[in-house]
């Protein structure tokens, strides 16, 4: 069983207008993604403003409720968990937010902030928790003179590792990680993501990395899921995931980021895509990519391309959804053009 | 044999506050030929922005003030114009681009008036000349249907477009210099592709040089001829950009190439993080700046600034580590090893 | 520039900010001093950056020492009532016919610095002691709103909907009405004396703070902190009252202080209608209707001097307000 198993996942965000604010659309946030995460692993989910990626995170957690979808976590439901039982799993599953600035009460102190779950959990004596905090403030790099502090005496970097600290607090099994370094310095980030590293080790934590930037999701994940407006689009082991991109998106995408290499920066061929990231409130019928993909056809307008395993070199842990995949034997990329049956399986349905 | 554009020797621009001087850069040098490409690389703090700002004399004084050095525009010292003549330079000479499109834009002011006003500020053209100059700039810079576009809002145009429309009025008089200041910092980077690719087009069409100032090194690698690492408002390494990826010598830009995890490692190899905190401006002690962060610091890096050693064609840098000691230092870094010459 | 606040509308104590009265040397100095104090190692206080902003800000200094004064002598006067006395030169109540028919209604003097009046009252002793009964309204009616206010606030701004409309919808009720006319009608049930003035006041001016607070609460309710907290199990009343709460307070403590001078106003113009405060109390207000009539006749010195005291007295809460809501504003922080 899979530390946590998401179904279907979907959350629409109705827009309102009007005197009488009746809704007039919806913002197809989230529209049916399917991922699992195992126990001890890091998956990784990346894309471009509006994909939804931090929608995803944040319904897994019920901070946001989903408009559909299951979402299991050890096997419990955690859309239909109640008020007791979701303050039982909030203690298994933890946040860490993007703004280092944002993401803490500018009005407490440090060790309230990190010691306030364990306040609202009950947890320990008040002299217990206290040194609980001052542990977890020296886990994270920060020391014990800290604690009397407030946030807006830190720099960027040590209120990320507040934040880090507060997640850790009640020893949680999973941690969503909300673009966890781009709000900070680049010499910083490499501190947080050791940091990161080093405590999945510590505390055998699983994490879900959210982020934009694919560079430090590939180095910090084990898989890589890709989002393009509210699907997944491909998802494979991360070392994969850039030598045999399938998906045309994820080919852009790969090709846009670049890499601190004169050598080879010059020797890329980049891919452009023309246009904007269509709006999550009107997406495009059929395939959501289909109007920037360089190899869009007729099938590509009907419906979006279920995510399947090409099977072969790909192996069964690498799935794209779409109806002209790369393919890589032996390492030669061929596209075919016949649509992939497995992606139709939407269709007929 | 390229026309030197721009030459800045030992610029210093300092903020004369209450709480103390801050020394936002000093002594910072570098030139700029026609159709070249310098990228300034740097972190909070390293005085990237305010350099740029120094050289437009866009600074705010009071408080700040250039305090030292020659800008040299071609054989006129910026310094030494009068405000008329300042005005003249910029837009029309050089050109900014900044890094918000969100907010840099006038939100009540159609775009093609902007354009336009640009336009007629430095060009003897009418208004009519210069809405139809308007309309062709925002289509050279790939915004389609752009003669109904140049008569709407930026609130109507998404976060890449805004930046095509700052990067056309930044280009609509010709400028020599254009001055590109984390330009894609906000954007998508499937966006930022696309601008990086336009502002290339941009610069080859009008024979401009371009200062790229920015955190990343990968957008560096991809468009930059030259490379400045700033630090606490001082170049530390300086030099062409193979020498600076492939022959680093600064202990800093060791620190940053080390730490960036990059999307073609074949191995997942742990991250060498600087340690420590970018610095305070006011409190920076004499000597070299990074010293507080350096892990191989010495004496004499505390005392004073470092002497500027050549070490390769066009490449110095400010470092008291003797030479034949860093290149063994250098050797022993593990995400050098395959990447160094 | 102007400053888009999601603050409450319609209402004359919370402008939006247009101007700022800081020049940019001053914004750039903040900055430097808080990363030289950051540097420096000592901890900063939260109120450090407010204080040294309010420094700046001559008028509001001498609000402040305006309404520290205003305080004690307030203080000292109530508790000096509990006791069963009074603190000043003369008995502010008795009259005193001994005093001479020239003594009755005597200006200014040395023995009497204000003046006498016709009771052959001091009025400065008077004026003194009815301090008492504005600090009293001030405190307490400002006290009783935002017990409501600071209740209601948070709930309608955080839960939204349906909760928010019935209670902001209420509150629209509540600025209706003139608020005098609104008080004079509260008065006619509640029994006479001036303990009903403060409830009245209290009681009818709490719209004022719960829009104010609705607004600053729907923008803090989406900050990433608030967030942390119910990630972390905070129940909604933890997230209200410890989270959110207290990071709207700014303006709050901005309409506090000019709903004190508010509320002086207020005291004085019931007093003057004959409510409240009954004879041979005194308070600001009931001395100058009191006098009034002899103003024609040429004393001027009964009703100027607790006019003086009235007017400076709300200019002081009022300056320190102003003050307050410029060293506060969001914007020239971080």
């Amino acid at each position: 069983m899979s530390l946590l198993e998401v179904k279907d996942l979907k959350k629409h965000f109705p827009i309102k207008s009007g005197i009488l604010k009746h809704t007039t659309g919806y913002v197809y946030a989230v529209d049916g993604i399917s991922f699992n995460v195992e126990k001890g692993e890091t998956l990784g989910l990346v894309g471009e403003s509006g994909c939804g990626k931090s929608t995803t995170g944040r319904s897994v957690l019920r901070l946001i409720a989903p408009t559909a979808g299951t979402i299991m976590f050890e096997g419990v439901d955690v859309m239909a968990a109640s008020r007791s039982d979701m303050q039982t799993l909030r203690r298994h599953m933890q946040i860490i937010f993007q703004d280092p600035y944002a993401s803490l009460n500018p009005r407490m102190r440090v060790r309230s902030i990190v010691g306030e779950s364990l306040k609202i959990h009950n947890i320990g004596t008040e002299a217990e928790r206290k040194k609980r905090v001052f542990e977890l403030l020296e886990t994270v790099g920060l020391s014990v003179e800290h604690a009397e502090r407030y946030p807006h005496e830190f720099s960027g970097g040590q209120r990320q590792r507040i934040g880090i600290a507060r997640a850790l607090a009640l020893n949680p099994k999973l941690i969503i990680c909300d673009e966890p370094v781009s709000a900070l310095d680049v010499s910083i980030r490499a501190q947080v993501i050791n940091l990161l590293e080093d405590l999945q080790d510590e505390f055998d934590l699983t994490y879900m990395v959210i982020a934009h930037d694919l560079s430090v999701v590939k180095h910090i994940s084990d898989r890589v899921a890709v989002m393009y407006l509210g699907k997944i689009v491909e998802i494979s082991d991360s070392a994969v995931l850039y030598d045999f991109p399938q998906h045309p998106y994820t080919e852009a995408l790969l090709s846009a980021v670049p890499i601190p290499d004169p050598t080879t920066e010059r020797a890329r061929r980049r891919i452009i895509l023309e246009g904007d990231v269509p709006s999550p409130a009107n997406p495009p019928k059929g395939c959501v990519f289909h109007p920037r993909c360089p190899r869009a056809q007729e099938i590509c307008t009907t419906a979006m391309p279920t995510l399947a395993s090409t099977g072969g070199d790909a192996g069964k842990r690498h799935e794209v959804a779409c109806y002209f995949p790369a393919r890589f034997t032996g390492g030669v990329r061929t596209v075919p053009n016949q649509p992939f049956d497995g992606a139709l399986a939407a269709a007929e349905n | 044999m390229s026309e030197r554009l721009l030459t800045v020797d030992g610029l210093s621009t300092h903020f004369f506050t209450h709480a103390g001087v801050v020394k936002a850069v000093n002594g910072v040098s570098f030139t700029l030929d026609r159709k070249e490409t310098l990228g300034i690389v740097g972190e909070s703090g390293s005085g990237k922005t305010v350099a740029a700002l120094s050289l437009m004399r866009l600074v705010p004084d009071p408080p700040g003030k250039v305090v030292e050095g020659s800008l040299m525009l071609g054989d006129r010292d910026l310094r030494k114009l009068s405000d008329p003549e300042m005005r003249q330079v910029r837009g029309n000479d050089i050109a900014m681009i900044f890094q918000d499109p969100m907010t840099s834009l006038n939100p009540v002011v159609k775009v093609g008036k902007q354009i336009a006003e640009a336009i007629t500020l430095h060009q003897d053209k009418s208004k009519g000349e210069a809405w139809k100059m308007a309309a062709d700039l925002l289509a050279r810079v790939g915004i389609p249907d752009a003669d109904k576009r140049v008569n709407q809002y930026p609130f109507e145009f998404s976060g890449g477009m805004r930046q095509r429309v700052m990067i056309a009025m930044a280009i609509s008089c010709n400028p020599d210099v254009l001055i590109a200041d984390e330009p894609t910092t906000a954007l998508d980077v499937t966006i930022q592709a696309q601008i990086i690719d336009v502002m290339q087009e941009m610069q080859e069409r009008y024979n401009s040089a371009v200062i790229l100032i920015t955190h990343d090194l990968g957008v560096v690698a991809e468009i930059a001829d030259k490379v400045m690492v700033m630090y606490g408002g001082r170049t530390v390494e300086y030099g062409g950009i193979d020498e600076i990826f492939y022959n680093p010598h600064h202990p800093y830009t060791w620190g940053l190439l080390g730490s960036l995890p990059r999307l073609d490692e074949v191995e997942k190899t742990r991250l060498t993080p600087i340690k420590g905190q970018p610095p305070d401006l006011i409190t920076l002690a004499a000597g070299c700046p990074f010293a507080a962060r350096c892990t191989y610091v010495r004496e004499e890096c505390r005392d004073n600034w470092p002497a500027l050693e050549i070490v390769g064609p066009a490449h110095g840098v400010d470092c008291w580590i003797p030479h034949d000691e860093r290149l063994e230092l250098r050797a022993g870094l593990p995400r050098f090893r395959e990447h160094v010459a | 520039m102007p400053e888009h606040h999601q603050d409450t509308s319609g209402n004359e104590i919370v402008e939006d900010l247009t101007v700022s009265t800081l020049s940019e040397r001053d914004l750039l100095e903040d900055e430097f001093a808080r990363e030289k104090e950051r540097a420096g190692g000592k901890p900063l206080g939260l109120w450090a950056d407010t204080w040294r902003r309010l420094k700046r800000n001559r008028l509001a200094l001498v609000g402040m020492g305006i309404i520290i004064v205003f305080v004690l002598v307030g203080t000292v006067e109530t508790v000096a009532y509990l006791a069963g006395g009074y603190v000043a030169p003369y008995d502010p109540i008795k009259t005193d016919y001994a005093l001479s028919p020239e003594g009755l209604g005597s200006p200014p003097s040395w023995s009497h610095p204000m003046g006498t009046d016709y009771l052959g009252r001091d009025v400065f002793s008077r004026v003194l002691v009815a301090t008492r009964i504005s600090m009293l309204v001030g405190v307490i009616a400002v006290a009783i709103a935002l017990s409501i206010g600071l209740i209601l606030g948070p709930i309608s701004g955080y839960y939204g909907g349906s909760v928010d409309s019935v209670i902001m919808r209420t509150a629209d009720v509540f600025f209706a009405f003139p608020f005098i006319l609104f008080v004079l009608l509260l008065l006619t049930v509640l029994p006479p004396g001036f303990g009903s003035v403060f409830i009245a006041i209290g009681v009818l001016s709490w719209a004022t703070y719960a829009r104010l607070n609705r607004g600053s609460v729907l923008s803090v309710k989406t900050m990433e902190y608030v967030e942390a907290a119910r990630a972390q199990g905070a129940g909604d009343l933890r997230v209200i009252f410890r989270h959110v709460l207290p990071n709207t307070m700014a303006p709050i403590y901005v309409a506090i202080a000019m709903g004190i001078g508010g509320a002086i106003t207020t005291e004085a113009a019931l007093a003057f209608l004959g409510l409240g405060v009954q004879a041979p109390e005194a308070s600001w207000g009931k001395m100058i209707s009191d006098n009034l009539t002899y103003l024609a006749a040429g004393s001027w010195w009964m009703l100027a001097f607790p006019s003086i005291f009235l007017v400076v007295t709300v200019f002081g809460f009022i300056s320190f307000g102003n003050g307050l809501r410029d060293a506060t504003d969001p914007k020239l922080k971080e």
